[in-house]
Parts: structure tokens; C-alpha cells; sequence
């Protein structure tokens, strides 16, 4: 059975299945909300009136049997955070269960009256709107709860307070296996425009759905296998390597040993705290208190890296799954803060309220910066996140991220691009992930184009950090190979094998050949990258992005970073030909 | 070892999965090893009976080096396993 498109319409009420329409059907996850979103939302609209929309969908592999860790979710629309176009990543259960209803994508549109809420029940048998009155002003955890009571087993896709404000700074949640709200669509304000059509959550029953259809199954199969393989023998996505063992996190100590770890608010590359908020600390944590604490999570069912992590208490109970990289920098050693009880709470009021911790952290760095508490205060840190889920005049500010908080306290070391503030790694030591951050449709991103493998963790060759050749191509071509990756549905991580295990890399682009049908070999990877991102610069232009807005912001090429004392050094020219190719040199 | 003229003092760390190859260790805590002079990172590696293949990325004071890099009196070296993430 052809995959259909379901269409939400949040004015009416009404939802309806669709055909494919051909111009679509080559497409999935990234590619297909990106491809959706440039036909059908205005460049132009206000990302949270009207003529905004949310588009859901999992990538061409998810829900099929076993193909590992592919059960990713890519969330579209356009952003309140960055005015322009994004694709919001989530793990979690959603992606299998959308699959499984032969969905290739969900389209949430239209405003109900004001002040109304609604949970969306989608099934085999279309979609029931449920009034939500009972789930307003209610965080993600008891929303998850609340909803598996009545749809025991489900995806819950939801918004926490933030989205129902519309703070810039809200994501979309997806609960994982425990159903607790730690996957996160994070980026980008996606939470907000969720909350602007009135769905404060989604419940996906994938009961009798009719499944993936398989185009060609030896090919599948001999894909997987490929694939499979390659994560199981590469020293970082095996069992018991490093992802596995430590998670993500695993790299707060190389960044900081490379003096590219942000720190206090990206004043410094080092932080004298890092050991006490790494992977490795985080491991010792939960190996030493037990109970619920664990390493090597899943956070859905068939990822075969399990890079995720439940966090316990004193007492072994769960504080929070899960700890990332991002989350222990952004409220750790970006904020002074050099203790994981207070970063597993703040991540467990981030994913409570509704929160990209990314830019969470990063604006309680800049309030730290501008005096409303000083750096390293972490009780102080712990208290701001409940101004923003009571919605005070502060916590409004606060819940708009890094931009909005700057200027509401005078900052001018403001580390944003498009208005997305950086993740955890400091542009101006390691140069590559700054042209991506500079360039991507998505504002700054690192999984956008992650330099990071080649530039510090010695993954697809080797290259000096420091050094500003050859950046720009480097960047586009992490670029275009992540926006295919986020179409296929597999995790991210899984780059790290195939970029390194040639047959990887063939067994991805050979399952995604044999789910679809579509004759897509390892040489395809990079040419329909490129096609994404190119619908993604053509959507940001007729918003209004000009090549002034893909620059790193000015203190990095005034402000030494130490401890190597460099600035940001990559000309202006240099980045603009990340995209030249877009107009064929021309100038847009 | 004794120290004389034709030894050097190198600061080691250990992350992540390595840190098993020196007994009581953590993460990040530093320890002094000494070596001949003229030693190189793959020296120092062999002396802590580290499988080469393990050490996937070594930093001598900050700067990303590589097995073969020459160690001199004083240096900070960092070796990591394979670590990536987002
Ligand atoms: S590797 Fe980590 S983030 Fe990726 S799918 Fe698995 S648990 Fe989720």
C-alpha cells in the first residue's frame, strides 16, 4: 500500500489522508518536510500565525524490521528562533508508529478559536480530536502519564508550558521507551508553533497500521547487514564503546582538552570543571548510586548503539534521561556550573517545561553575564527555569532565548547565528564547525554539519581544528551527507561508523534503496544532500536572508579565545562559497 | 625509573576507556611518567602498555598530535579512545 500524507487542519477540525503527490514521493523525514514547507508555508508568514505549519515525518527506513537505530523523527515549519526554515530532529517512539500507519507525513495546519486545546489521537482509523482542557498548564511528564493511562504504549508527541506561551525557545517532545519526555525536537522554537495551532499533544496508536512496505528486500537486507556490521565493529558505536559507555558526553573532555569548549557565556575554551561534568563522570554516577541509573540507553526500541542515559538520584530513583553532551556543556561548564545533580535537574525542568536545553543553557549563561546571578550559581540557575513555566515577565524573556535575553540585560557577547545560539563547540578552535554553524539553513547547528568528526575525534581522516583550509568544502559536505542521513531516518551516529567503514556508508544509501524502491547508490548520498539543502537556502532567501546573515556574530573575530588566544579568522568570501553553488556562483 | 639528564618528566591523562590502563586513575587525573629523552608519543604509549590500535587521539599541550610526535620535558599529553557524539 502507498504511503499517504495525513492532513490535520486545526480550523475545521478535519483531518484527511492524501496520495503522495509526485513531486513529494522521492522524499522522506528532513527531505520531505523541508520539500513540504517550501510549497506550502509562506517565506513570509509569522511563524506563529496562521499560515505556519507543523510537518511530521519519519525517514525512509523508520519502522522497518531492524534496521538499526533508525527510528528518528524530523519535525519542520518555519521558526519563530530563527525566522527561516527548520527541521527539528527527535529520537523517541514517534518515527516507528508513523511509519507503521503508512504515513510518509503528517501536515498540522489552521488555528482553532482562542483558548482552545486539543490532543490529537491519530490511528488506523484517522484522527479523533480530543478536547486537552485537562492537560493545559500541565508539564511533560504528567502529560506523558496522563496519556498512557488512556493509550497505554503510544507515542506521545507534546508541547510543555513553553509551547502553550509560544517561547521561542519551546520544543516538541517525544517520550521514549519508559514514556518519559526526554526526546526532544529541540531546536528552533518547534514547540511554539505547535502551540500556535492549538495541539498541546499527539497520540499515535500504530494498532493495525499496515507497516513498511519493502521495496526490494535483498537489497534491504544486504543493506542492513552492511550497516549493521559497520556500527558494530567502529570503536565508538560499538557495545561498550564510547557512546555506549559514557554517552555523548563522552566529549566534554576532548573539547576541553582541544581548548574548544565553551565556557562562562564563550569567554573561554577551557573549563577548570570539565572532568566532574563529562561521560565519564556521568558513568560513575550511576555505576556508584544504582538503582534506575543506567548507561547505555536506548532511546527507542532497535537502536543498536544506545548512547542514552538514565540519570538517579542519591537514592538510585531516575532524575532525568537523558544527560547529553549538549545538556551537561550548555548548563555546566557554559554557565561555571561543575555539578551534575543541579545540570540532571535543570534537564529535568528543561524537558518538564518544554525547553531546548541548548539554548536554555546558553540564556542562562547570558542572564550570568548580564548580572541577574553570578556564574557558577547553580541554585540560582536551578530557580530561573521556574519563572519560565509560571510565565513571569522574567521567565517570558528568559524562555525566548539567548537573543531576547541579551538585549533584555544589555549583553553584547551574544554567540548566535540566525538567531540560534551555538551548541558546544567553540567556532573559533575549531574552525569548520563555525562555517557550519555560519551557514546552515538551521541557524547555528552543529548536527547540521558535524566538522567535529574530522577536526577533533579523528573520524574520516584527520585535520588541524585550528586550522582555517579547507573549511568551507568540509562543511558542505558534512552538510549535505547530514541532510540525507536526516532523511533516512537512521540516528546521526551512525556517521561516525560509515564515514569511517566504506561499507557502511553503502549499506545506508542500499537500505534506503531497498525500502523505497528508488535507485539510490553511496554515490547518491551527497548529490541529494545538496538538493535539501538548496530547497533550504531558496526558502531562508525569500524570507529575507541575505549572506550578512550567515556570519558568526563580531566578538569572535575581536575577542581572543584562549587558551590557543585565536580568533575567528575564516573571511566573509570564504563563507559565502559554502553556497555559491546554489546559483551557480552567482550572487543571489 | 631514575631520573638523570637523559630522562624527561611528561603529565599524562587518561579518558574514557583508557583509564583502565593505569591502576586507580580517573578520567582526566594527571600523573607523571617519566621517559628517555628523544621518547615519542608511541613510547610513552608502549610504557603504559596501551594497545596502539586503542589510542585513537593524542594531544601533546592542547595541540592535536600523532604517535610519531617527539615529547619534550614538561609536556601535557592527552589520549583518548575513539569519543564522538553531538
Ligand atoms: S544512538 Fe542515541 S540518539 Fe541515536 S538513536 Fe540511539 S539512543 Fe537515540
Amino acid at each position: 500500500m502507498a504511503k499517504k500524507i495525513l492532513r490535520i487542519n486545526m480550523t475545521t477540525l478535519k483531518a484527511a489522508y492524501e496520495a503522495v503527490p509526485e513531486k513529494w514521493s522521492r522524499w522522506a523525514g528532513r527531505g520531505l518536510t523541508s520539500a513540504i514547507v517550501c510549497d506550502e508555508v509562506d517565506p513570509m508568514c509569522h511563524p506563529l500565525g496562521p499560515n505556519n505549519k507543523v510537518v511530521i515525518a519519519p525517514g525512509w527506513v523508520t519502522g522497518s524490521p531492524a534496521a538499526p537505530s533508525s527510528g528518528r523523527t524530523s519535525f519542520g515549519g518555519k521558526s519563530p528562533l530563527t525566522g527561516g526554515i527548520k527541521e527539528s530532529n527527535a529520537g523517541g517512539l514517534s518515527g516507528q508508529m508513523i511509519a507503521k500507519l503508512g504515513l510518509a507525513a503528517i501536515i498540522v495546519e489552521g488555528t482553532p478559536l482562542k483558548g482552545e486545546w486539543y490532543t490529537l489521537v491519530v490511528s488506523k482509523d484517522g484522527v479523533k480530536f480530543e478536547s486537552a482542557a485537562d492537560l493545559v498548564g500541565k508539564g511533560m511528564y504528567e502529560v506523558d502519564e496522563l496519556l498512557w493511562k488512556k493509550y497505554p504504549k503510544t507515542a506521545v508527541i507534546g508541547i510543555g508550558q513553553a509551547g502553550e506561551m509560544k517561547l521561542s525557545n519551546a520544543g516538541i517532545s517525544v517520550n521514549d521507551p519508559e514514556n518519559k519526555p526526554g526526546r526532544y525536537a529541540g531546536r528552533g522554537g518547534m514547540g511554539a508553533v505547535m502551540g500556535a495551532r492549538g495541539v498541546k499533544a499527539m497520540v499515535i496508536v500504530d494498532t493495525g497500521g499496515p507497516g513498511v512496505e519493502i521495496a526490494n528486500q535483498d537489497l534491504f537486507k544486504q543493506g542492513r547487514k552492511k550497516l549493521t556490521e559497520s556500527i558494530q565493529e567502529h570503536g565508538l558505536t560499538k557495545k561498550a564503546g564510547g557512546l555506549n559507555a559514557f554517552g555523548t558526553a563522552v566529549l566534554v573532555n576532548i573539547l576541553n582538552e582541544a581548548g574548544g569548549l565553551p565556557t562562562r557565556n564563550f569567554s573561554a575554551g577551557q573549563f577548570e570543571g570539565a572532568a566532574k561534568i563529562s561521560g565519564e563522570a556521568i558513568a560513575e554516577v550511576c555505576e556508584k548510586r544504582g538503582g534506575e541509573g543506567m548507561m547505555g540507553h536506548g532511546c527507542h526500541p532497535g537502536c543498536i548503539i544506545k548512547c542514552s542515559n538514565i540519570y538517579p538520584n542519591e537514592s538510585g530513583e531516575a532524575i532525568v534521561s537523558c544527560i547529553e553532551y549538549e545538556t551537561t556543556w550548555a548548563m555546566g561548564a557554559n554557565c561555571g556550573i561543575d555539578e551534575l545533580d543541579y545540570i540532571a535537574k535543570m534537564t529535568r525542568e528543561c524537558n518538564d517545561i518544554g525547553l531546548d536545553t541548548i539554548e536554555a543553557g546558553n540564556t542562562v549563561a547570558i542572564a550570568m553575564e548580564g548580572g541577574l546571578l553570578p556564574f557558577g550559581d547553580a541554585e540560582g540557575a536551578f530557580k530561573t527555569f521556574d519563572e519560565i513555566r509560571r510565565g513571569t515577565p522574567l521567565g517570558r524573556i528568559l524562555g525566548q532565548g539567548v537573543e531576547a535575553t541579551a538585549k533584555a540585560f544589555g549583553v553584547s557577547r551574544v554567540p548566535t547565528v540566525k538567531g540560534q545560539s551555538m551548541p558546544a563547540y567553540e567556532p573559533r578552535a575549531v574552525k569548520g564547525i563555525g562555517v557550519t554553524y555560519a551557514t546552515t539553513p538551521m541557524g547555528a547547528d552543529h548536527t547540521a554539519g558535524y566538522t567535529i568528526a574530522p577536526e577533533i575525534a579523528g573520524v574520516s581522516g584527520k585535520l588541524d581544528p585550528l586550522s582555517d583550509e579547507g573549511k568551507a568544502e568540509l562543511s558542505l559536505t558534512f552538510q549535505a551527507a547530514t541532510a540525507f542521513i536526516d532523511s533516512s531516518g537512521y540516528c546521526l551516529f551512525i556517521a561516525f561508523p560509515i564515514l569511517d567503514i566504506a561499507k557502511g556508508w553503502e549499506g545506508m544509501a542500499e537500505s534506503v534503496a531497498g525500502v523505497t524502491g528508488l535507485n539510490i547508490t553511496g554515490a547518491d548520498v551527497i548529490p541529494l544532500g545538496k538538493e535539501i539543502l538548496k530547497m533550504e537556502r531558496l526558502f531562508n532567501e525569500k524570507a529575507g536572508f541575505t549572506a550578512e546573515d550567515d556570519r558568526p556574530p563580531e566578538f569572535m573575530r575581536n575577542e581572543s579565545l584562549p587558551p590557543h588566544n585565536v580568533k575567528w579568522s575564516i573571511t566573509d568570501d570564504q563563507l559565502d562559497s559554502v553556497f555559491a553553488w546554489v546559483h551557480n556562483g552567482q550572487k543571489a | 625509573m631514575i631520573m638523570d639528564e637523559t630522562n624527561m618528566r611528561i603529565v599524562v591523562k587518561l579518558f574514557a576507556t583508557l583509564v583502565r590502563f593505569k591502576d586507580g586513575s580517573r578520567a582526566g587525573r594527571p600523573f607523571e611518567v617519566d621517559l628517555p629523552d628523544g621518547s615519542a608519543v608511541k613510547d610513552l604509549i608502549d610504557l603504559l602498555k596501551i594497545p596502539p590500535q586503542e589510542t585513537h587521539v593524542v594531544f601533546i599541550n592542547n595541540i592535536i598530535e600523532g604517535p610519531d610526535s617527539q615529547l619534550k620535558d614538561g609536556d601535557v599529553v592527552g589520549l583518548f579512545p575513539p569519543v564522538g557524539g553531538g
